[in-house]
C-alpha cells in the first residue's frame, strides 16, 4: 500500500477568502490580512492565517491579542468545526477522482490510498503534478506527504518538506532524522522526552519500548508503532452519498453572476469525482442561489446523455447564468444532481495514449465517416446543450410529423433536450409506405409548402388560383374541426402560396403557407 | 523540393487554374447549376450566400436535393432563424430526415450568427442553413472562418437588396423568379465564372419529391397578385 496524506493547513480560510489563486485573475488587488481564530479555554488563538497576514509575522498558536498589536486592521473569521468537517468531505469527493480509498483523517488530512492509482495516472510524478497543480488551480492550499504508512504520510504531509517515500526502510531512514518536536504528542510528553535528551526520532525508535510505554504513556508508544507500521490503525473508507448535494459559502455576497463562476468551479471539481468514483453521468442538475432575504434562485439543467466532464457542465452553466439578472445578492451556493446515469466507458486508444477521437483533422474525419458514431453523437449533443443554455431550451427543436391530416397539428415538434434517436427511422418508415420511384406517388404525396405560416392569415381579396382544390376535412370529433379547400395561388412575382377557404364560405380565402 | 510542391503544399495560396478542392463537393441536384459551379456543387467549408427576391418562389427548394443527399448519409442539418416554420410534410417529401434536423429559433441577428458560428465550428452538423437580416461584413466574415474550421457547408439568406454591398462569402447568388423558370444570377464565384443560370420549375419537382400539381404555370400579372405579394411581404419578419 502507498499513501498520499492531502492536509489541507487553511482549508476554511482558502474557501472562505476572496482570494483567487494567482495567475486568474490579474486585476483584483491582494487580500488584506485574514487569520481564523479559535476558541481554546479562555483563550482565542490563531489557527491559520492568509499569506498577507502570515508576511506580517503572524503564527499559527499565536494568541489573538498578540497579532493584534502586529496588525490592527487584521480580520478575522472563527473556526467553525462543522464547517470544517463539511468542507473537508467536499475535498474527499474531488479526491476520489485520483483514487478508490479515500479516508478522511482528524479534521484537516485527506488519505488517498494511491499504489492502485499510478497505473492510470502514468506513475507517481504525473499524479502528484496533477493533484497539485488541482489545488493550485481552485485557490486551495495543499501539503503531500507520501509513504507506505498512512501515519507517516500524514507527519511528512505536515511537515511539508518531504515529497514522498516509497519503501519501508528508505522511509525508517528518513524518519530517524526528524526531530522529535514534529511529532503531534501531547505538550506534556515533549517536555518529558526533551529533559530526558531524546533529540530525534531514532533516539526514540532505540529505545526499548515496553520502557517507552511505561515512561511516556501508551500514546507515546502506539504513535512509535504506527509510524513504524508495525501496528495500524484501521481507516474507515469514505463512501460518497448517493446523490451529490453540496452547498458552498460565498465570501462575499454579489449579485454579479460572472462571479459566481470562480465558486461553482470548485463545486463542480467535486461533482467530477463523485461522477467518476461511481462511473456515472449527470442528466438533471440543478444549481440553487440563496439570498439573505428572499427564496432562493433555482436553476434546472438537463443533459442529452449522461455528462462527467465538469469543464462542458461550467460552459453550460455559465452561459445560463449569464442570462440570469439577480436582484438581490446570493450567499451561497448548492449544487444538488436530480438524476444521475451510469456513463459510457471512455474509449482509450491503447497506442496513442489519447482519450477520443484525435488527428489532425478530427471533425473532417467525422465529416466524412458521418455523424452516427458514438463519439459524433456526444458532439452534437453537447453542442445542442450549449445552444440551448444560452438561446433557451423552447428555441430549439427538431421537427416531426403529426398523425394528422390538419395542417397545423401536422407539424410537431420535438424537444431539442430530448434523447436522440438513431438516424432515418422516420425516413425510412415513410419510404417504405412510399415507394421512392414508383410512379403514382403523386398521387399519394400532395405538393406541401416549405413554409407554414403559424397562424393562417385573412385575406382581403380572391387570389389568383392555379390549382384545382385539394379538400381537407378532418377533425370532426374534436374541438378542432377543419373543412377546407387548399388552392395553390400565385402572384406576379411567381411566389407561390398555399391558401384556403373555409368549405361553407368559398370565397373568403386564408393564406397558410409559401413554397419556398 | 521543387517550386511547385513547395506552392502545391502552401494552403492559403489560391490558383486561379487546376484548382483543387480541400472540402467535399455536395452536387446540387441541378445539372445546369452543377455546370455554373466551381468544382460542380456547392462546397463545404466555404460561405454561400444567396439573395432571393422574395420569400416562396423556390429558394429553399433549390437546396433540397443536398439536403436530402446529406440527410440520407445520415448527417445532421441545421436551420437557423428560419422565416417561417418550415413545414415538416414538405421536408420529408424531399427525403430529409427530420430527427436529424434541427430548427434554432432565435430573436435577433446576434443570436444567428452566434449560434450558425458554434453549429459550424464544432463541425458536427454538415449543413447548416441562416437567415440574416442586417449584418456587418465582418459578421459575415466570420461565418465563413466558422465554415473554414468546421469543414462545413454554411448557408446564409439575405435580403435582396442587400446585394450591392460588400460581403466575404466564396459564393453569391441572386435569385429571382421569371414566369416558368428560376433565375439564378451568380455574382460572386470564388474560382468559378460570373454567369445565369436558368432552372425551369419542372426541375424542382424531384427536389420536393412530389409533381407540381400546376400544369399549366401561365399565371399573368393581375391586380390581385401584386396585392397579395404585398400581404405576404408585410408577414416577413425582416420586412
Amino acid at each position: 500500500m502507498l499513501w498520499a496524506a492531502l492536509y489541507f493547513p487553511r482549508l476554511q480560510l482558502d474557501l472562505s477568502s476572496p482570494d483567487i489563486p494567482a495567475g486568474q485573475r490579474a486585476d483584483t488587488p491582494p487580500a488584506g490580512p485574514l487569520a481564523l481564530v479559535r476558541q481554546q479555554q479562555s483563550r482565542r488563538l490563531i489557527c491559520s492565517a492568509n499569506t498577507a497576514a502570515l508576511q506580517a509575522g503572524i503564527q499559527a498558536g499565536m494568541p489573538l491579542t498578540a497579532a493584534y498589536a502586529l496588525i490592527p486592521a487584521l480580520q478575522i473569521l472563527e473556526y467553525d468545526p462543522v464547517r470544517q468537517q463539511r468542507d473537508l468531505r467536499q475535498q474527499a469527493l474531488w479526491a476520489l477522482r485520483y483514487s478508490s480509498w479515500v479516508s478522511i483523517h482528524q479534521s484537516d488530512i485527506l488519505l488517498l490510498e494511491i499504489a492502485a492509482s499510478l497505473k492510470l495516472f502514468g506513475g507517481l510524478k504525473p499524479l502528484v503534478t496533477r493533484l497539485r497543480e488541482d489545488c493550485r488551480a481552485s485557490g486551495i492550499s495543499m501539503q503531500l506527504g507520501i509513504a507506505p504508512v498512512s501515519e507517516t504520510a500524514c507527519l511528512f504531509a505536515r511537515m511539508n518538506n518531504i515529497t514522498g517515500v516509497l519503501s519501508l526502510d528508505k522511509m525508517r531512514r528518513v524518519l530517524n532524522d526528524i526531530p522529535i518536536q514534529a511529532l503531534p504528542l501531547d505538550p506534556f510528553v515533549h517536555k518529558g522526552l526533551r529533559q530526558s535528551g531524546i533529540r530525534s526520532c531514532r533516539q526514540l525508535f532505540d529505545l526499548p519500548r515496553a520502557a517507552l510505554g511505561r515512561r511516556f504513556g501508551t500514546g507515546c508508544l502506539q504513535l512509535t508503532e504506527r509510524l513504524l507500521g508495525e501496528s495500524s490503525e484501521r481507516l474507515p473508507a469514505f463512501e460518497a452519498p448517493e446523490q451529490f448535494d453540496q452547498q458552498l459559502d460565498l465570501p462575499l455576497e454579489t449579485c454579479d453572476s460572472n462571479s459566481l463562476q470562480f465558486p461553482l468551479k470548485r463545486l463542480l471539481r467535486a461533482l467530477n469525482g463523485f461522477l467518476y468514483s461511481r462511473a456515472l453521468g449527470v442528466i438533471r442538475l440543478q444549481l440553487s442561489l440563496l439570498h439573505q432575504q428572499a427564496p432562493a434562485t433555482h436553476l434546472a439543467f438537463s443533459f442529452l446523455s449522461p455528462v462527467n466532464d465538469d469543464a462542458h457542465l461550467l460552459k453550460i452553466i455559465t452561459e445560463r447564468l449569464s442570462r440570469l439578472v439577480l436582484t438581490c445578492p446570493t450567499v451561497a451556493i448548492i449544487l444538488t444532481t436530480r438524476e444521475l446515469a451510469e456513463q459510457r466507458a471512455e474509449i482509450q486508444d491503447l497506442f496513442s495514449g489519447h482519450t477520443g477521437t484525435t488527428g489532425t483533422h478530427p471533425l473532417k474525419t467525422d465529416v466524412q465517416a458521418g455523424t452516427r458514431s458514438p463519439a459524433a453523437q456526444a458532439d452534437v449533443a453537447r453542442l445542442i446543450e450549449r445552444l440551448a443554455a444560452r438561446l433557451g431550451e423552447h428555441q430549439l427543436y427538431r421537427p416531426a410529423l403529426g398523425d394528422d391530416h390538419r395542417p397545423e397539428a401536422a407539424s410537431r415538434t420535438t424537444a431539442c433536450l430530448q434523447p436522440l434517436r438513431s438516424a432515418g427511422r422516420n425516413l425510412r418508415s415513410r419510404q417504405a409506405t412510399l415507394p421512392t420511384h414508383a410512379p403514382e406517388q403523386s398521387l399519394y404525396r400532395p405538393a406541401r409548402p416549405i413554409w407554414l405560416l403559424p397562424v393562417p392569415v385573412k385575406l382581403p381579396y380572391h387570389p389568383t388560383l392555379i390549382s384545382s382544390a385539394e379538400r381537407i376535412e378532418y377533425g370532426w370529433w374534436d374541438t378542432g374541426d377543419v373543412r377546407r379547400d387548399y388552392y395553390i395561388a400565385r402572384d406576379r412575382h411567381g411566389v407561390h402560396y398555399w391558401v384556403f377557404c373555409q368549405r361553407n364560405s368559398p370565397q373568403q380565402f386564408y393564406l397558410h403557407g409559401l413554397f419556398g | 523540393m521543387s517550386l511547385e510542391a513547395l506552392l502545391r503544399a502552401e494552403p492559403s495560396l489560391w490558383r486561379g487554374e487546376q484548382q483543387t478542392f480541400p472540402h467535399r463537393i455536395i452536387p446540387t441536384g441541378f445539372r445546369a447549376l452543377d455546370h455554373a459551379l466551381p468544382g460542380a456543387g456547392w462546397q463545404a467549408g466555404r460561405l454561400t450566400e444567396l439573395l432571393p427576391a422574395h420569400t416562396g418562389h423556390g429558394e429553399f427548394s433549390l437546396l433540397l436535393p443536398a439536403l436530402a443527399a446529406l440527410s440520407r448519409q445520415g448527417h445532421w442539418i441545421a436551420l437557423v432563424h428560419p422565416p417561417f416554420i418550415p413545414y415538416p410534410p414538405a421536408l420529408l417529401n424531399a427525403g430529409i430526415d427530420l430527427d436529424r434536423t434541427l430548427i434554432t429559433r432565435t430573436d435577433n441577428d446576434t443570436d444567428t450568427l452566434w449560434a450558425a458560428e458554434q453549429l459550424l465550428r464544432a463541425g458536427s452538423f454538415p449543413a447548416v442553413i441562416c437567415w440574416l437580416h442586417k449584418t456587418s461584413p465582418r459578421q459575415q466574415r466570420r461565418l465563413q472562418l466558422a465554415a473554414e474550421a468546421g469543414h462545413c457547408w454554411a448557408v446564409a439568406y439575405r435580403p435582396f437588396d442587400q446585394q450591392a454591398d460588400h460581403s466575404p462569402a466564396a459564393l453569391r447568388i441572386l435569385i429571382r423568379q421569371r414566369p416558368s423558370y428560376l433565375e439564378l444570377d451568380i455574382r460572386k464565384s470564388r474560382g468559378g465564372r460570373l454567369q445565369q443560370v436558368t432552372l425551369p420549375l419542372s426541375a424542382f419537382d424531384e427536389a420536393q419529391g412530389v409533381e407540381w400539381p400546376v400544369c399549366n404555370a401561365t399565371a399573368s400579372g393581375t391586380e390581385t397578385a401584386v396585392r397579395l405579394h404585398d400581404q405576404a411581404a408585410g408577414l416577413h419578419p425582416g420586412g
